[in-house]
C-alpha cells in the first residue's frame, strides 16, 4: 500500500484524511479501528498502536 | 520484595476479597485450532509464553504482590469427542476458584477434539489478565509456534506508570516518561466528575440485584460488522425503547492500553468508563451514533481513570447503586490466528463477573454478539427475549439509520390486542412470594368472629357491630340468598350493606354492588347484562328471572366507562385473597387499626377498605355524608373517631394535602396511614404533604386497575423523591413494561371481563393497563400518563401532567385539567381547565406558562370553573373535558374583524382574541399563516396573500388591509414600500426602529465587580449561535457564565443549556462554571454582579414584523444595557449599509434595512454606540450567514430552508446572490478572543470571500441532488404548492421586493488575525450527510 492509498484508506476510517503526524488516536482512531487496520495491513496491533501517526506506520509497512 | 498492586488490580483483590471461594473472578476462552498442529512444538511455545508473562505468576496479598515464575505448571491434555462436549469441560473448570495469595492463577488445556483439531483453553485469574491480555497471549503463542518474532514489554514499566499515576512521581524520579502522567489522575477525575454531572440514574431492564457470579449466556451471529458506537447507539436505543427513559448510562469497557506501557503487556489493565447517551424517540441511529462516536472519543484520554474511584468520587458505592448499566463491549481482538500450519479463531466462554446486562460484540470466523446477564436479575427466558429484541432492533436501525427509533421500534411478538404472554416483556418486576398464603376471605372473616367475636367490626354514627353480630347477621342472609351466583345489592353505605357483602362471601356467592342513586336505565341495563339471581334493596330481597350461574367469583365491577360501555370487571375469589394476602402485609394493617370506609361500594377501592379490614380482625368506620362537607370536617370527624387509617381517592387527597398546607386542617394525629389511588398524584401536593405532615403518617401511592384487583403496584411517597412513582408490584403480581406500556400478570388478575375472559396465552392472562410507565433504576415504577391521552400538537407530544404541573405553580390556579381537543375542522389545540382560586385573566396564565414551558405545548384556551367534573369513580372525567367546547368569550370589532378573529381562533385554538391582538404575539407559526390565509379564502371567497397577515400582524389591521369581496380584480399586489409598512407600525413619519433606538439618559457605564473568578452574562445561549460561545467562553475563560433561558426552574433551565451544546457535539458544561437563570428577557429585568454581558439572544425570522421582535431584539438590549457593565452584542451583517465598502463602523438608519429582523437589530447596535459614547466599553460583532460547526446546519436558517424546498420540489431557483458567510465556532472564537482584549466598535465578522447561491447549490447537486434550474418565480409556485414549510418559504419571496443589494467589499481587518475553517464543497457534503441524518433532506435520489 502506498502512503497516498494509505492516507485515502484512514481518511474513509476517519471521516478526514490525516496529515503525516497527525495523531491518529486523537483524530479518532479508536481500538477497533485500529484492529481493522492491523488486519488490512498485516501489522501487529500494538506496533501500530505505539506510533500512531501515518508517517510512523508508512515506515512500518515498508518494513 | 513486594511490588504494591495496581488500581486495577486492587478493584478484582477486593472483589474476590469479599466474594471469598467464589470463582466469579475466572476468565476463559479457548483457540478453535483446526489443520495439523506440531504438539509439541505448540507445548513449547506456550511454556516460553507463558513463562514471560510475570502477571500470571505473582501473588498478592494485603502487603502487595510478589512474582514468582513457576515453570513446572501442568499442560492438561483431554480428548473429548465434540466441541460441546470441550465447552462443558470448560464450564466445570471455570468453577475453580484459584488462590490469590498461593497462586496458581491461571489453568491451560489442549483439547483434543480429533486428528486436526484442536482446542487450546485457558483460564486466568481477572486480577492477572484481561480480555486484550488473552489475545496478547493467543498471539505471541501463534507467533511462537510460526517462527515469527517479537516478545512482551516490561510487567515492571507497568506497575510503575500505575504508581506514577495513582500516587504521583516519587521524589528524585524525573524520567521524562512518567513526568506526562503526573496531575493526569486529578485532569481524569475531573473530567469524568464533569461529564457526570446531573447524571441520572442509570435505567436498566430488571432491578438492580447484588452481583452473582452466576451468569446465563446467550450467543447469536451477527448480520455484519457492528462498530463500537453502533453497538452503543442500538442498546441506548433498546434501553430507552424498554423503559422510556431520557437518558441512559451503559458501561464501556475499555482497553486502557493505548498510550500506555501496558499496551505489550499481558496483565489487567482494562477499566470501564460510563457513557452517558440521551435518546429521544425522534432520534436515530445515525444521530446517536454520531454522539456516542463523539463521547468516546473525548473520553479517551482519560481511560486510565479507575470506575471504582469514579463510583467513590459520586457516591455510588453501596446498595443497589450503579455507576452504569448495560455494558457494551466491542473486542478488537478477534482476529485469526496461525499456529504454523494451523488456523486458530478465539472463543470466549466466560469473561468474568456481570453486575446486569453485557453486550459483547467480536468477530470470530464472523461477527457475533455474546449476551451475558446476571443469574440474579435475568432468567435465562428474560435474558433470550432481550437478546431477540436487541437483534431485531439491530436490524431495523440499520436498515435505516436515518429513520427516527420511534418508528423502528415494535414491539416484540405476543404482545397485541389485550393480553401479553409471560416471558415476553423482558423487563419483568416480580412483586416475590405471598408473605402468607392465600385463604379464601370467608375463611379469614370466620376464623376473627371465632377469635375475637366481641371486637368491633362495623361502625357507623356511634353504632357498633362485633364480628359476632356481622358474622351471624351475615349468615342469614347467606341462607336467604342461597342458590343464586351473583347477588346485586343495591344499598347506601351502612352495615346492612357491608352484612349483605360479607354474607354473600359467606354463601360463596360474589356480589355486585350498584349504586341506587344511579339512573335506572344504567341500573336496568347492567342487570340484564350481569343476570344476577338476587337483587337486594332496602326494601328486600328479591329473586330475579334468568340468572347466571357460575360459581368462584368474590364480586362484579362495572367500571365507569371512561372509554365507551361500562364493562363488568369479573373477580375470583382467589384474586381477592391473592390481594387481601399481599396488601395486608405492605400496609402493615393490624387489629388495632381503624380504618375509614370511605370509597363507594360500587368501586373496587371499597374492596380494600372492607376486606382488608375484616380480615385482620380491624374496625371498619363507615363514613357518613355529613362528614363529605368540607376537608377540615371529615378530618375533625377522624380525629373523634380514632381513625388510624385512611383510604382516600387521589383527587380528594389533593384537597387534604392542599387543606392542611394552608393550616386550614390538621392531620387527626391518631392517623399513621394513608393509603391514596385512582389517578396520578401531583407532585406539587405530594411536596405539600410532607411539608405539613413532616413523616407523622406513611403515605403508600397505589396504583391498580379494577381489572388487576384494586391495586398492583405500590409505592411509600418519601420526601425528597423528585418523581411520584407507583411502586413495586405487591407480592403475587408481576408487571412489564413492553414498550413503555405496563402490563400486569399473576394471580391478582381478575378472571375477565363478565362473559370475556381476559385472552390467555400458554396458561397465563396478562393484563395490558394502557398506562405509560418508566422504570426507574431502583425498581420503582413511574406513572407517564394514560396511553389515550397522548395528544401532539405540531409533533411534540405533549404531556397533559406537565402543562397540570405548570399551572398549579400559578398562585391563582386551584386545580387544572388539560386535555387535548381536535376541532371539527380538524385542527388540534390545547384546553386548559382550571379552578381558579380567584378570577384570573386567561393571559396571565398563557403568559405564566409561556416562561415554563415551549410554546407549542401551552394551551391555547382556558376554561374556568367552580369544580371539574369527576367520574362516579371521583377521577377527572376527562373525556366530558374534551367533549367541552370552551366558550368563546365575548369578542370585539366590526364584521370582517370578527370573522378574522374566528378563523384566528380556529386555526391558533385560542379563545377571547381581541382585535388588538397581534397574530405573531398569540404564537402563530409559517403554518398556521397559511391555514389561515386559506381558510379566510374560503370564507372570502378569494386569494388572500399570505404576505398581508406579515404586514398587518393585528386582528384589526389585517381585517382593514383585507380586499373586500366587491372588486372582481385580484388583491392589489402587495408591493408596498417598506417604508409604508414601517411608518404603518409606528403610527408617526418617524419609522418604530429608528423612534426606539434613543438611549435613556440614565444608562450609564457603572462600576464594574471585582469579584472572583469573574461572572459574565450570556444570553441566548440556547441558540445555535449563543451555544458556541458558551462553550467558547467557558474553555477559554475561567469565569462562570450566567445564562438567563426560558424554563421552570434552574435545573431545566441547565438541561436545557445542556441540551442546546450537546445537539451540536459541544463538550459538557463542567460542573459549577454556569449558573442558569430561568427566566424570559422580555418580561423579566435581570439585575446581578456581571463583570461583562454577552447579548447574543434574539428572534430571527425573515418574514415577521418590527413590531413583533421588538420587545425581544431591542427592548432586552436596552434593559441589559442599564446594567451598566462591558457590552459585547452580537449582530448580523445585514445590519450595514449595502455599497462598495462595507466598513467596520455604526451606521445610521438606511433604506436597506429593509424587514423588521434587520430593523431590529439596527436598533440595538444604535443603543449600544450611543452607550458606548456615554464611556461604557461596548463592541458589536456583526455575523454573516452563519455556517454550522461538525456538519450541523440551522434548519432555520433561510439558506437550508430554501435549500429544503429545492430538494422537495425537485429545482432549484434560478437566483444568484453572493453573501457573507460566517462559521459559527470561527464567530464563537472571535468574540471571546475580542472581546478579552478589551476592544470596542464594530467588528465585521466575515473572515471568508462571499459565497454565491448558485455555488454552493452546485456542490449540493454535486452530492447528489441534481436539480433543473427553473425561474425564480415559477419555483416559488411549486415551492408554495409543497408543505407547509416549503410554503412558508415560498412567503418570505413573495415579502420581498428582490434580492438584496449586493455588498462589496466588506471589512474585516479587526478580525483578521483569528483562524477561520474554509466553506467549501466538503463542508457542504457534511452539512448534507447531517441533513439526511437528521431527516432534514430527504436521502439522496428520491426527490421527486
Amino acid at each position: 500500500m502506498s502512503d497516498e492509498e494509505l492516507r485515502s484508506y484512514l481518511g474513509e476510517l476517519l471521516g478526514e484524511p490525516p496529515g503525516p503526524d497527525d495523531d491518529l488516536l486523537e483524530l479518532g482512531m479508536d481500538s477497533i479501528r485500529l484492529m481493522a487496520v492491523a488486519d488490512r495491513l498485516g501489522a501487529d496491533f500494538a506496533d501500530l498502536a505505539e506510533r500512531p501517526t501515518l508517517r510512523a506506520w508508512g515506515e512500518l509497512i515498508r518494513g | 520484595m513486594a511490588e504494591p498492586l495496581t488500581a486495577a488490580q486492587h478493584g478484582i483483590w477486593t472483589g474476590q476479597a469479599l466474594s471469598p471461594g467464589s470463582p466469579m473472578y475466572n476468565a476463559g476462552e479457548y483457540v478453535d485450532i483446526r489443520g495439523s498442529l506440531d504438539v509439541r512444538r505448540f507445548e513449547a511455545a506456550l511454556r516460553e509464553v507463558i513463562g514471560a508473562a510475570p502477571a500470571l505468576h505473582a501473588v498478592f496479598s494485603e502487603a502487595g504482590q510478589v512474582v514468582r515464575v513457576v515453570d513446572g505448571w501442568p499442560l492438561r491434555r483431554v480428548t473429548v469427542s465434540s466441541v460441546e462436549e470441550a465447552e462443558g469441560w470448560m464450564r466445570e473448570d471455570l468453577e475453580v476458584c484459584a488462590d490469590l495469595a498461593a497462586g496458581p492463577l491461571f489453568a491451560q488445556a489442549l483439547i483434543r477434539v480429533a486428528e486436526d483439531r484442536h482446542l487450546w483453553y485457558q483460564r486466568i485469574h481477572h486480577i492477572a489478565a484481561d480480555g486484550y491480555a488473552f489475545s496478547l497471549l493467543a498471539r505471541r503463542v501463534a507467533d511462537v509456534c510460526s517462527g515469527r518474532p517479537g516478545g512482551f514489554g516490561s510487567y515492571g514499566a507497568v506497575l510503575e506508570e500505575a504508581a506514577v499515576y495513582e500516587h504521583g512521581l516519587a521524589a528524585g524520579d524525573r524520567s521524562g516518561r512518567l513526568e506526562r502522567l503526573t496531575g493526569q489522575r486529578e485532569r481524569d477525575r475531573r473530567y469524568w466528575e464533569e461529564r457526570c454531572a446531573g447524571m441520572p440514574a442509570p435505567p436498566l431492564t430488571a432491578p438492580a440485584a447484588p452481583v452473582s457470579g452466576e451468569v446465563h449466556r446467550r450467543t447469536a451471529k451477527l448480520p455484519g460488522r457492528v462498530p463500537p458506537e453502533v453497538a452503543v447507539a442500538v442498546t441506548a436505543a433498546y434501553l430507552h425503547a424498554r423503559t422510556g427513559a431520557p437518558e441512559v448510562v451503559l458501561g464501556l469497557p475499555v482497553m486502557n492500553r493505548l498510550g500506555s506501557a501496558a499496551l505489550k503487556v499481558p496483565c489487567m489493565a482494562m477499566n470501564i468508563v460510563p457513557l452517558r447517551v440521551p435518546v429521544s424517540p425522534s432520534a436515530t441511529l445515525s444521530s446517536l451514533a454520531a454522539h456516542v462516536a463523539g463521547e468516546i472519543r473525548l473520553g479517551r484520554p482519560h481511560h486510565r481513570y479507575r470506575y471504582e474511584w469514579l463510583r467513590r468520587d459520586l457516591g455510588l458505592v453501596g446498595g443497589d447503586r450503579r455507576l452504569f448499566g448495560p455494558v457494551v463491549n466491542v473486542l478488537p481482538f478477534g482476529y485469526d490466528l496461525r499456529f504454523g500450519e494451523a488456523r486458530g479463531t478465539v472463543h470466549n466462554v466466560s469473561a468474568g463477573p456481570v453486575e446486569d446486562l453485557s453486550i459483547a460484540v467480536s468477530d470470530r470466523g464472523g461477527p457475533c454478539a455474546d449476551f451475558d446477564a446476571s443469574a440474579a436479575a435475568y432468567s435465562r427466558e428474560e435474558l433470550d427475549a432481550h437478546a431477540d429484541a436487541w437483534l431485531s432492533l439491530l436490524q431495523e436501525l440499520t436498515a435505516d439509520p436515518g429513520q427516527p427509533l420511534s418508528r423502528a421500534w415494535t414491539p416484540p411478538p405476543g404482545v397485541v390486542g389485550g393480553a401479553a404472554p409471560a416471558g415476553t416483556g423482558p423487563a419483568v418486576l416480580d412483586g416475590g412470594p405471598l408473605p402468607v398464603p392465600a385463604v379464601p376471605v370467608a375463611h379469614l372473616i370466620a376464623a376473627q368472629a371465632a377469635a375475637t367475636p366481641h371486637a368491633v367490626a362495623v361502625e357507623q354514627a356511634g353504632r357498633r357491630l362485633t364480628y359476632r353480630d356481622l358474622l351471624t347477621s351475615a349468615r342469614s342472609f347467606a341462607d336467604e340468598i342461597a342458590g343464586a351466583s351473583l347477588v346485586a345489592i343495591m344499598l347506601p353505605r351502612g352495615f346492612d350493606a357491608v352484612t349483605a357483602i360479607v354474607g354473600a362471601i359467606l354463601s360463596g356467592a360474589a356480589y355486585l354492588p350498584l349504586d341506587p342513586a344511579w339512573p335506572q336505565s344504567r341500573i336496568d341495563g347492567i342487570l340484564a347484562a350481569a343476570r344476577p339471581g338476587v337483587l337486594v334493596t332496602a326494601a328486600g330481597v328479591e329473586r330475579l328471572e334468568g340468572a347466571r350461574s357460575g360459581p368462584g367469583l368474590a364480586y362484579v365491577m362495572y367500571t365507569s366507562g371512561s372509554t365507551g360501555r361500562p364493562k363488568g370487571v369479573a373477580v375470583g375469589q382467589e384474586a381477592l385473597a391473592h390481594f387481601v394476602a399481599g396488601a395486608t402485609s405492605v400496609y402493615g394493617i393490624g387489629a388495632d387499626d381503624r380504618v375509614l370506609q370511605f370509597a363507594p361500594l360500587h368501586f373496587d377501592a371499597s374492596v380494600e377498605e372492607i376486606f382488608l379490614t375484616l380480615c385482620a380482625g380491624a374496625t371498619l368506620v363507615l363514613r357518613t355524608d355529613e362528614m363529605l362537607q368540607s376537608v377540615g370536617r371529615l378530618l375533625q370527624a377522624c380525629a373523634d373517631l380514632g381513625v388510624t387509617v385512611l383510604d382516600l381517592p387521589t383527587a380528594f387527597w389533593h384537597e387534604v394535602a392542599y387543606a392542611l398546607s394552608t393550616g386550614t386542617a390538621g392531620l387527626p394525629p391518631g392517623v399513621r396511614t394513608v393509603i391514596i389511588g385512582g389517578e396520578a398524584a401531583l407532585p406539587e401536593r405530594v411536596a405539600r404533604w410532607h411539608a405539613a405532615v413532616r413523616g407523622s403518617a406513611r403515605l403508600f401511592n397505589t396504583y391498580g386497575p379494577t381489572e388487576a384487583t384494586v391495586v398492583a403496584t405500590v409505592a411509600e411517597l418519601v420526601p425528597g423523591d423528585p418523581d411520584v412513582p407507583i411502586g413495586k408490584p405487591l407480592p403475587g403480581v408481576r408487571a412489564a413494561v413492553v414498550d413503555g406500556e405496563l402490563v400486569l400478570m399473576g394471580g391478582g388478575l381478575a378472571r375477565g371481563y363478565l362473559d370475556a375472559p381476559f385472552d390467555g396465552h400458554e396458561g397465563e392472562a396478562a393484563y395490558r393497563t394502557g398506562d405509560r410507565v418508566r422504570l426507574r433504576s431502583d425498581g420503582q415504577l413511574v406513572h407517564l400518563g394514560r396511553i389515550d391521552d397522548e395528544f401532539k400538537i405540531s409533533g411534540h407530544r405533549v404531556d397533559p401532567g406537565e402543562v397540570e404541573s405548570a399551572l398549579l405553580l400559578h398562585p391563582g390556579v386551584r386545580e387544572a385539567a388539560v386535555v387535548g381537543q381536535v376541532l371539527d375542522g380538524g385542527a388540534k389545540r390545547l384546553v386548559a381547565h382550571v379552578v381558579p382560586v380567584e378570577p384570573v385573566p386567561a393571559a396571565d396564565l398563557r403568559r405564566h406558562l409561556a416562561g415554563l414551558l415551549p410554546a407549542a405545548v401551552i394551551p391555547s384556551a382556558y376554561v374556568f370553573a367552580a369544580a371539574l367534573p369527576r367520574t362516579t369513580s371521583g377521577k377527572i372525567d376527562r373525556s366530558l373535558l374534551r367533549e367541552t367546547a370552551a366558550e368563546a368569550a365575548p369578542q370585539g370589532g366590526d364584521g370582517l374583524e370578527r370573522v378574522v378573529i374566528g378563523v384566528w381562533e380556529e386555526v391558533l385554538g385560542a379563545t377571547g382574541i381581541t382585535p388588538a391582538d397581534d397574530f405573531f404575539q398569540l404564537g402563530g407559526q409559517s403554518l398556521q399563516t397559511i391555514q389561515v390565509v386559506n381558510r379566510l379564502a374560503a370564507e372570502l371567497g378569494h386569494d388572500v396573500p399570505a404576505t398581508l397577515l406579515f404586514r398587518h400582524p393585528t386582528a384589526s389591521a389585517f381585517a382593514a388591509a383585507l380586499p373586500t369581496r366587491t372588486p372582481t380584480t385580484p388583491a392589489p399586489a402587495e408591493a408596498a414600500s417598506p417604508a409604508t409598512a414601517t411608518a404603518e407600525s409606528a403610527g408617526t413619519s418617524v419609522p418604530a426602529h429608528v423612534a426606539d433606538a434613543v438611549l435613556p439618559p440614565e444608562v450609564r457605564p457603572r462600576a464594574i465587580p471585582s469579584t472572583r473568578p469573574p461572572t459574565y452574562l450570556l444570553t441566548g445561549a440556547t441558540g445555535f449561535v449563543g451555544a458556541h460561545l458558551l462553550s467558547e467562553l467557558l474553555s477559554a475563560t475561567d469565569a462562570r457564565i450566567a445564562c438567563p433561558v426560558r424554563a421552570a426552574d434552574e435545573p431545566a433551565a441547565l438541561r436545557r443549556l445542556a441540551d442546546a451544546l450537546a445537539a451540536q457535539d459541544l463538550p459538557e458544561i463542567p460542573r459549577g462554571r454556569v449558573l442558569p437563570i430561568p427566566a424570559d428577557l422580555t418580561r423579566t429585568e435581570l439585575s446581578g454582579d456581571y463583570q461583562a454581558v454577552y447579548h447574543n439572544a434574539a428572534v430571527v425570522s425573515v418574514t415577521r414584523p418590527y413590531s413583533s421582535m421588538r420587545a425581544a431584539n431591542v427592548t432586552a438590549t436596552l434593559d441589559l444595557l442599564r446594567l451598566g457593565v462591558p457590552f459585547h452584542y452580537i449582530s448580523t451583517l445585514a445590519v450595514a449599509a449595502p455599497g462598495p465598502d462595507v466598513p467596520e463602523e455604526y451606521v445610521p438608519p438606511h433604506p436597506g434595512l429593509r424587514d423588521g429582523y434587520t430593523q431590529s437589530k439596527w436598533a440595538s447596535e444604535e443603543l449600544v454606540r450611543q452607550a458606548a459614547e456615554r464611556g461604557l466599553r461596548a463592541a458589536v460583532y456583526r455575523l454573516g450567514r452563519v455556517a454550522g460547526a461538525h456538519g450541523h446546519v440551522n434548519p432555520g436558517d433561510l439558506f437550508w430552508r430554501i435549500v429544503r424546498a429545492a430538494v422537495l420540489a425537485g429545482a432549484r431557483p434560478d437566483l444568484d446572490l453572493a453573501e457573507p458567510w460566517t462559521p459559527v465556532d470561527y464567530a464563537a472564537r472571535a468574540v471571546v478572543t475580542l472581546s478579552r482584549t478589551g476592544s470596542t466598535g464594530v467588528h465585521n465578522l466575515a473572515p471568508l470571500p462571499p459565497i454565491h447561491l448558485a455555488e454552493a447549490m452546485d456542490w449540493i447537486a454535486q452530492d447528489g441532488y441534481d436539480l433543473p434550474v427553473v425561474p425564480l418565480p415559477d419555483w416559488v409556485r411549486r415551492v408554495r404548492d409543497g408543505d407547509p414549510e416549503s410554503a412558508a418559504t415560498a412567503t418570505f419571496f413573495d415579502l420581498t421586493t428582490g434580492p438584496p443589494p449586493a455588498m462589496g467589499h466588506i471589512h474585516a481587518e479587526r478580525s483578521a488575525g483569528i483562524a477561520c475553517p474554509p466553506i467549501d464543497r466538503d463542508t457542504m457534503r457534511r452539512h448534507l450527510a447531517h441533513c439526511r441524518a437528521t431527516g432534514l433532506l430527504p436521502p439522496k435520489g428520491t426527490a421527486c
